[in-house]
């Protein structure tokens, strides 16, 4: 079963995607912060992670840089999540290592393509 | 004294006679009357300005010194000389005629060179300082005219002149501040210490020649006022400090105001961000579900419920993007414009729009060149997306919308043309307007995209505008922009 982190602060967000996930028969696991994220990646192998770059304490970037730098789990993919009001960075999480992004609000139409897409490559 | 007119002299003699002959010896020169007592004199100086007084000393009632010191005791006619006249002059009347305050001597009988002497040298000191008088009260004027607080504090930290703005502010007398320590009559108890250190390294030269500050006062109801101050030392013909003087303004008002309106910012940005952030990931998150519930849900009035929460839902998220949006850029006051192709902007515009045009199966005719150079920031993006969102809202079902592009001058008129119901006269001049609304009720709300239009051309400064589409039902929106 193809597994997928989820780091996200926001509960409700959080509820969204890991419902939509699961409808589709990925096995989700939930982070609400950096550090738990971090303490994850190491304990389970990962397909994909969905990561939200505003996040408290840790944010997204520094979690990205780390992930990226650990050799165990460079190539997990991430993929950014990103708000309304990130519009224009985009392309400094792609820089920094990203596969891909999805702005929220999240648009579940395209949702589970997107998703696929990353985890063929 | 006026220059014009005779100098005007009072003579005091109980002997008739002694009157007539100084009054015959002075009157071609000099406006002349003569009183007959001290009484009669004291009674006609309260009425009349004397510039000069013979006083004889030796007379029944009231002798003359007595008449001298009363004059020379009051504020109002101290200034005017007396010459004291009498028959005997030993030397134990010149010392009490100095003591009663006389200004000269003169010895009876009276000869006509030295009276005329006398009175015409004793007429110039009282001329000179009759002007010296009358500069000092303008000087007095004009300081209290000043609509600043000036005030002189000498070395000993005392205060040697306010003026009456200086006192207004304080709510004290000139008597309550004049004499008295400055800092101890105008400045909180805490901050009095530090204060005067400051103003002691000033005195004993070091520091600036000028300084500026601001600081707070205490008046007399115990307020706090808010002075700023403008302070010069003063030195003397030799170089030493001999006080500080100090322009102050009253600038309480305009600080409150100032805090008033850094809140009132604050607030603002804490509002947009509570938009941008809050709001917007909230009203996603119902979006989302929404959508869940949409694809799960199969029956089908719930499934109309659920349609109307997600229509309702995109609209409030369009609002709050828009809200977001508008207020972001009434906090820019000027853009960076740069030579920008609109053409392929349009084109852009319009294929994002290609699921929503399908839907109400409408066309869009693409008039001018592929080529409109202009000064413009991308942000214009938003002003053509504005009209062509609404066009298609507004218009009907498999109607087309027309973009054109036209060469005017030195400017491109970018229109889109609708074929809807079109906007009457009068809301023609308001539709742009998003304020008005704030005051006025009954204006119906056509969210803030046409706001943002207006916005987004006055920081282009260029022009834009509605017209009734010339060619039948609809409305024109326009705007112009500089060529590249």
């Amino acid at each position: 079963m193809t597994k997928i982190l989820v780091v996200e602060d926001n509960p409700m967000n959080m509820e969204l995607v890991v419902d939509l996930l699961e409808s589709y028969g990925y096995d989700s696991t939930k982070a609400e912060n950096g550090e738990v994220a971090l303490e994850m990646v190491k304990e389970k192998a990962f397909d994909l992670v969905l990561l939200d770059m505003q996040l408290p304490k840790m944010d997204g970037t520094d979690v990205l840089r780390i992930i990226k730098d650990d050799q165990q789990t460079k190539d997990i993919p991430v993929i950014a999540l990103t708000a309304h009001s990130m519009r224009g960075d985009e392309e400094k999480f792609l820089n920094a290592g990203c596969a891909g992004y999805m702005s929220k609000p999240i648009d579940i139409h395209k949702f589970k393509e997107i998703i696929d897409g990353y985890l063929k490559q | 004294m006026n220059e014009k007119s005779l100098p005007k002299i009072l003579i005091i003699d109980d002997e008739p006679y002694n009157v007539s002959l100084m009054e015959a010896y002075l009157s071609l020169d000099y406006d002349t009357t003569g009183v007959l007592s001290g009484e009669d004199a004291l009674e006609m100086i309260k009425t009349d300005d004397f510039d000069l007084v013979i006083l004889d000393i030796m007379m029944p009632g009231l002798s003359g010194y007595e008449v001298c010191k009363i004059l020379k005791n009051d504020v109002k006619t101290k200034f005017i000389p007396v010459i004291m006249a009498t028959a005997l002059f030993e030397k134990g009347d010149q010392i009490r005629s100095i003591e009663a305050g006389a200004d000269d001597f003169l010895s009876k009988p009276v000869d006509q060179i030295e009276l005329k002497t006398r009175v015409r040298s004793l007429i110039k000191v009282k001329r000179l300082s009759d002007n010296l008088i009358s500069e000092r009260d303008q000087a007095q004027r004009y300081l209290d005219i000043a609509g600043v607080i000036m005030v002189v504090i000498d070395p000993d930290q005392k205060v040697s002149l306010i003026n009456r703005r200086g006192c207004e502010v304080l709510g004290r007398s000139e008597e309550e501040v004049v004499g008295k320590n400055w800092f101890e009559v105008s400045l909180p108890i805490s901050e009095q210490q530090q204060t005067k250190d400051v103003f002691d390294n000033l005195m004993s030269g070091n520091g600036s020649e000028y300084e500026y500050n601001e600081n707070q006062i205490v008046i007399k109801n115990g307020d706090l006022r808010v002075i700023s101050w403008q302070n010069r030392i003063i030195n003397d013909d030799h170089g030493n400090i001999t006080g500080v003087l100090s322009s102050g303004e009253d600038v309480t008002e305009e600080r409150c105001a100032k805090k008033e309106l850094e809140h009132s910012n604050e607030l603002k940005d804490l509002f947009i961000d509570i938009l941008r952030h809050d709001m917007l990931n909230t009203a996603g998150v119902v979006k989302g579900f929404t959508e869940v519930l949409l694809k799960r849900v199969t029956d089908d009035p719930q499934l109309e419920m659920l349609r109307t929460i997600k229509r309702n839902n995109i609209k409030m998220i369009g609002l709050i993007q828009n809200a977001a949006r508008f207020a972001k850029l009434e906090s820019i006051d000027h853009l960076q414009l740069q030579s920008i192709n609109l053409c392929p902007i349009l084109n852009e515009v319009v294929d994002s729009f290609s699921k929503e045009l399908d839907k109400k199966q409408m066309n869009i005719e693409m008039i001018g060149g592929d080529s409109c150079q202009a000064m413009v920031d991308p942000v214009i993006e938003e002003v053509f997306f504005n009209f062509i969102s609404n066009a298609i809202k507004y218009g009907p079902e498999k109607s087309t919308i027309r973009i054109e592009g036209v060469d005017s001058d030195d400017k491109w008129v970018i229109s889109v043309c609708d074929q809807g119901e079109g906007i009457s006269g009068a809301d023609k001049s308001l539709i742009f307007e998003r304020f008005i609304r704030v005051n006025k009720t009954n204006i119906k709300g056509t969210g803030l995209g046409l706001a943002i239009v207006k916005r987004i051309m006055d920081l282009h400064e260029g022009e834009f505008g509605v017209k009734d589409n010339p060619e039948g039902k609809g409305s024109v929106f326009w705007v112009s922009v500089k060529k590249a």
